[in-house]
């Protein structure tokens, strides 16, 4: 009996270290960097596996030796990413949380007015950008569409696949046909990117709508066909892809372009609570730009095929706002 | 090609790659004993780790420590009547009731038995399936999800054996349940009341913990008791768990099949199929009224269902980047980092690294099984200790279990919540699992109905394969109910019908 009770200690101790791990370490190192010591939360809106959450693991190794902190990363899924930013939001401006955040659904569910935005996107302590894809339009590789040109010229509405209203899909599959009049429509309900695509792939749908790094493995698998880049410049992984500026929109459209491209310029990026102590959003905004600038992270990210394309805080403050600009006709359209 | 599958074994006995796949195992091995500790989770955390691996031992390493999480899950929800993992649920249903009643050592055998052999299974259907591959996964679509899932729906009815009212009606709570969270058509929440946590709906892990691990759990701490008053012989109680997956090995082949159907499917989630696979098996079984109270075929189902199902959710990952599950999705990750393109690829340039999945998965759970069976007669002691000592280290792992689900302390509530529920439920003699599939299966229908109609309009209704599950759901809703008039005519009326003998396929035991 007393060999197994000492047994149970033994798991119940095991199962605390494992809790505790990432805790309060404060142990104070000098003042050489002002968060020395600290714990960082970098919290992911998803579950794990996802575009966002391995952004953040990239990160969080760089993150901790620039800062010389405990960067904790957390997985807090919900409400299709708004639950986290929107807890972000009401966090206390000393608690050192900070979320990597859909930056396009953020500011897009607010220009639409959706419920759940219960935030002000222009009020965070914006840190700075990690990366910011281009989108791309792809059709299975054996579908009747061969250009954009033929889906322009459709006359049966194309189909389009998107997980949720308020998604980067939606936004897009809502507002391309607007720009280019053709004759569309999305279908919601999709529980996940992977499933929209598998509709495509069958043949149920047309087309899809995602960001360059969550395209591409289709692409070069050889089961899509890209036949859009929803960007003004062309991109290394895609040459050969007509961009916007290739393809001009009908007349008229171009304040809705741009704020299409806006939106899209807003990215992945990372946010602390309102209010932060300038000298600690200070010493976080140099952490995160010194961690991206770190070669073996952008080697890191290049073989997993991640684009990182940082801003600095003040510069992803500057891009939020210019998205959050919009004029009426965009927002009507997404709404 | 076989050529191809042979060498791939030998890819995986390099020391190097066997050496790393014990420690992947060794990981799995704890994190799955662990609840809480998500499988998926752990497989997210140790990617970094494979950056300087080659394919096969990068896989070696984490589908070796995935598979073994399946399959070690089954210990704490036998012996604890908490899931060590989400996808270990349905274990808990039988294999806690047999712990109690001291047979902790037979249905630990039984479980990790037919955890290997749904593996094997699984891995067999995998190695097997390679040639059609991607018009397999291609051949599913919307309409047949939905029609899967509304003939689990009828399993649940059938579930609750002799209260078919009762089971009825918590089927029906159970769907009302479902409907909390956003609509995945609109995005319009409903019954959220202003929360931002209730929008992704009631989650499955608090709500299994709460209902079935918090109400044992609370009646442990009312009786003052241990878990188990005695345990049987602990050797020939494991003996008798490894005899019971050869005489009832239909149950352990139907439920590795349904756990390897659904696990194609993407975005049905890991921790549906074994609880479709549980209400197969009590469907089928000749004493239903047994399930839920110690029945083996229960632990069994479960146990082989949850490994055949990774082998099935590799199968739309390998062939179209597809993944079928969360822990399928972290290790299409793994496909990217170490340079593989998901995709056509895998089937011809990269056949060997798809064979040694295949491979790896059969080592893996051989492995963990092996140890875990030296660690039996341990592990079975456990069951003895003092309710009083016991108490605060489970409802530890309860907290934990609940809370790690999605960080969020909302969590611990529902968990307080659904353990509330199943106090009432037992002491009402309410079935608690018809609740539980509800919860889980009416939200997937909503899903896959909308779907459905949006992408065809009405003509799905009418395409064979819709008809042919439509078929058989009426087949299980009412094959009891002949079988039943059958037998009055033909012989005397039992004063309690008890057993009612509902052989589906009619290949019996």
């Amino acid at each position: 009996m007393r060999r197994t009770s000492q047994f149970a200690v033994a798991l119940t101790a095991l199962l605390l270290t494992a809790c505790s791990t990432g805790g309060g370490q404060t142990s104070s190192q000098g003042d050489e960097a002002p968060l020395a010591g600290e714990t960082v939360e970098l919290v992911v809106p998803y579950d794990p596996g996802g575009g966002y959450d391995v952004y953040a693991r990239l990160l969080a190794p760089y993150l901790e030796k620039c800062l010389d902190a405990t960067v904790v990363v957390k997985n807090e899924p919900g409400a299709g990413g708004l639950l986290a930013t929107s807890k972000t939001f009401v966090a206390p401006p000393d608690s050192l949380r900070t979320v990597l955040t859909n930056t396009v659904g953020v500011v897009g569910s607010q220009l639409a007015d959706a419920p759940g935005a219960s935030f002000d996107a222009a009020k965070f302590s914006w840190l700075g950008r990690v990366s910011a894809e281009p989108n791309v339009l792809a059709v299975a590789a054996d579908s009747e569409f061969k250009t954009f040109d033929d889906l322009r010229e459709s006359t049966k509405p194309i189909r389009f696949v998107a997980t949720g209203p308020g998604s980067n899909e939606h936004v897009n599959s809502e507002v391309l046909p607007e720009l280019y009049g053709f004759p569309a429509e999305t279908i919601t309900g999709f529980d996940g990117s992977d499933s929209a695509r598998a509709a495509v792939l069958s043949g149920d749908a047309d087309a899809h709508i995602l960001p360059i790094d969550s395209q591409l493995d289709g692409i070069e698998s050889g089961d899509m066909r890209p036949l859009l880049l929803l960007s003004e410049e062309p991109h290394d992984a895609l040459p050969d892809v007509p961009t916007v500026a290739d393809l001009p929109p009908e007349q008229g459209q171009d304040a809705t372009l741009d704020a299409l491209m806006n939106l899209s310029e807003t990215g992945r990026s990372l946010a602390g609570p309102p209010g932060m102590d300038p000298e600690q959003m200070a010493a976080l905004r140099e952490g995160i730009s010194c961690a991206l600038g770190n070669k073996e992270l952008l080697a890191k990210a290049e073989k997993q095929q991640r684009d990182v394309d940082p801003l600095t805080g003040d510069e992803t403050v500057n891009v939020v706002n210019e998205a959050l600009r919009a004029p009426a006709e965009f927002t009507e359209l997404i709404k | 090609m076989f050529q191809t599958f042979f060498q791939s074994l030998l890819d995986v006995l390099q020391p190097e790659t066997i050496a790393i796949m014990l420690v992947g195992i060794a990981i799995g091995f704890v994190v799955g004993v662990l609840p809480g500790l998500g499988g998926s989770v752990t497989l997210a955390l140790m990617l970094p780790f494979i950056f300087d691996m080659e394919p096969v031992q990068a896989f070696a390493f984490l589908l070796g420590m995935w598979v073994v999480t399946a399959t070690t899950g089954d210990i704490t929800s036998v012996l604890f009547g908490v899931p060590g993992e989400a996808t270990s649920a349905a274990t808990v249903f039988d294999g806690y009731p047999m712990t109690k009643r001291g047979e902790a050592g037979r249905a630990l055998g039984a479980a990790l038995l037919s955890s290997t052999q749904g593996a094997l299974l699984g891995a067999f259907f995998l190695a097997l399936s390679v040639p059609i591959l991607r018009p397999l996964v291609l051949a599913f679509g919307p309409p047949e999800f939905l029609m899967l899932t509304l003939l689990g729906l009828t399993f649940v009815v059938a579930l609750s054996g002799r209260n078919v009212l009762k089971g009825f009606l918590m089927a029906a709570l159970g769907m009302l349940v479902a409907l909390v969270g956003i609509d995945p058509q609109e995005g319009v929440p409903r019954y959220a009341f202003g929360q931002l946590y209730l929008w992704d709906g009631i989650d499955i892990v608090p709500l299994v913990i709460g209902l079935f691990a918090g109400a044992e759990v609370l009646q442990l701490m009312l009786s003052k008791t241990s878990i188990a008053t005695r345990t049987a012989d602990n050797i020939s109680g494991i003996r008798q768990g490894v005899r019971d997956t050869f005489r009832h090995w239909t149950v352990v082949v139907r439920s590795s099949a349904i756990g390897i159907g659904i696990g194609i499917i993407p975005g049905m989630g890991g921790s549906v199929s074994q609880f479709i696979a549980y209400g197969h098996a009590q469907q089928t079984s000749k004493h239903p009224e047994r399930f839920g109270k110690g029945a083996v075929e229960g632990v069994l189902a479960a146990g082989a269902n949850n490994n055949a199902k990774d082998a099935g959710s590799l199968v739309p990952t390998i062939a179209f980047g597809i993944p079928g599950s969360v822990g399928a999705a972290v290790l299409l990750g793994a496909f990217l980092i170490t340079g593989l393109n998901p995709g056509p690829e895998m089937l011809t340039t990269n056949l060997n690294i798809t064979f040694s999945m295949v491979w790896i998965m059969v080592l893996a759970n051989i492995v963990a099984v092996a140890v875990s069976f030296l660690l039996i007669r341990q592990l079975v002691k456990l069951t003895l200790i003092p309710g009083t000592w016991l108490v605060p280290f489970l409802l530890v792992l309860l907290g934990v279990g609940a809370f790690t689900a999605s960080n969020n302390i909302n969590d611990i509530f529902v968990m307080l919540a659904a353990a509330a529920l199943g106090v009432v439920a037992i002491h009402w003699d309410w079935p608690r699992v018809p609740f539980l599939l509800a919860v889980v299966l009416g939200g997937l229908a909503e899903r896959y109905l909308f779907l459905s109609y949006s992408l065809h309009g009405w003509s799905w209704l009418t395409t064979p394969s819709v008809l042919g599950l439509g078929a058989l759901i009426v087949f299980v809703a009412v094959w009891p109910y002949v079988r039943a008039m059958r037998r009055r005519g033909k012989e005397p009326v039992p004063a309690r019908v008890e057993t009612k003998d509902n052989d589906l396929t009619g290949v019996g035991k």
